[in-house]
């Protein structure tokens, strides 16, 4: 039934004291906001609670949206400030740990690619496996970009940086991403020779 | 990364002027580098689409609207007043006390300075014996125990939600 309301029309019923109103837009934008914590984060735990504090952010700050940009470029803001701050805390507290994490996932990673072959694994999974090696940087422009359908002015807005820097390391992590996917398909041909 | 494949991104994204987007296409038809290129990163484009959009836990939303009930509605009175409004009000305060004062100073009657001493007070004599009542008591006892539970249970039923939403943080923090 709220499915029929823009963004801006459910703002204003939280607003004026429907908070049911709210839990349409969670539901609206969660795929989008967990997929972009999970850029960062890499684990789908810290993901989830990044993702948690972001709508709880958005929700505590509603009245200060100006609506002069659109509600999903704002809440992306909100998305990699939580990110970046929840990455500064975690590097400081774990920052030994944190290496050997990486280095078991992307171990896990590798097993987890050698027990599959071309025929069981879409292009799809490669790619999605090709993004999540990606420095978080590069896969959030991405992700905004293709998935997200943010122009690259929101994305520089999401971002805090100019729109040029935002499509040159848009053009770079294309690139990486690229030869990532490249590397993957190299490595399964190896493999099945 | 090479300056072909820089411009024709621009192409496909759109953001190159027009006169560089026919140039770019002028070059796609006659430039064999140029066709292969196009085409390889139209193929990465599409493959970039392809990129799944990753589901959170089922208990996702509940949880967040569980966390919203905790915070003050964002449309309140208490979050919608503005700061002039309170200062407003601060300074009619102030500025009746000040004319409260002034009045007070300006009727007193100065002369009189000199020969004041302070007025006797006899404090009236309090009697607790009709305070001492069985209901009187009970009633007391009563409204604490009424008061210390609501407390309780309001305290209780906050940590009650951080732990079902968060049971890992709440156990670091306790």
């Amino acid at each position: 039934m709220q499915n029929k309301f823009t963004d801006t029309e459910l703002i204003s019923q939280v607003l004026s004291g429907k908070q049911s109103a709210y839990a349409e837009l969670i539901k609206r934008h969660q795929r989008f906001v967990f997929t972009l914590a999970l850029r960062f984060a890499k684990n789908r735990e810290d993901a989830e609670e990044i993702a948690q504090d972001c709508f709880v952010k958005a929700y505590r700050s509603l009245n200060n949206f100006q609506q002069t940009s659109k509600f999903t470029t704002w809440l992306y803001t909100i998305v990699y400030t939580t990110a970046m701050t929840f990455l500064r805390k975690k590097r400081v507290a774990t920052i030994d740990i944190d290496d050997e994490e990486s280095h078991v996932q992307l171990e896990n990673h590798i097993s987890d690619f050698n027990a599959d072959t071309v025929e069981h694994k879409s292009k799809m999974q490669y790619v999605n496996q090709a993004i999540s090696q990606l420095l978080p940087d590069d896969a959030s422009i991405i992700t905004l970009f293709y998935q997200g359908e943010q122009s690259l002015e929101e994305i520089a807005k999401v971002l805090g940086m100019e729109a040029n820097t935002v499509k040159v390391k848009l053009h770079r992590a294309r690139h990486r991403l690229k030869e990532k996917i490249e590397g993957l398909l190299h490595h399964e041909v190896k493999e099945l020779l | 990364m090479n300056s072909m494949e820089e411009r024709i991104w621009n192409y496909i994204d759109g953001t190159c002027s027009m006169q560089e987007r026919k140039k770019i296409e002028e070059l796609i038809e006659s430039d064999p580098d140029y066709k292969f290129t196009y085409n390889e990163l139209k193929a990465s484009e599409f493959d970039f689409k392809l990129l799944d959009l990753e589901e959170p836990s089922m208990s996702f939303s509940r949880n967040v609207m569980e966390k919203v009930k905790l915070e003050t509605a964002p449309g309140t009175f208490k979050v919608l007043v503005d700061k002039r409004i309170v200062y407003g009000i601060a300074a009619f305060f102030l500025l009746s006390i000040f004319v409260l004062l002034g009045l007070t100073f300006y009727q007193m009657d100065w002369s009189n300075t000199l020969t004041f001493t302070m007025p006797e007070y006899k404090l009236p004599e309090l009697d607790l014996s009709k305070f001492k009542s069985g209901i009187f008591i009970k009633a007391f006892f009563f409204t604490d125990i009424v008061l210390g539970l609501y407390i309780l249970d309001s305290f209780l039923r906050k940590h009650f939600i951080q732990n079902k939403i968060n049971p890992k943080k709440y156990s670091n923090n306790s």
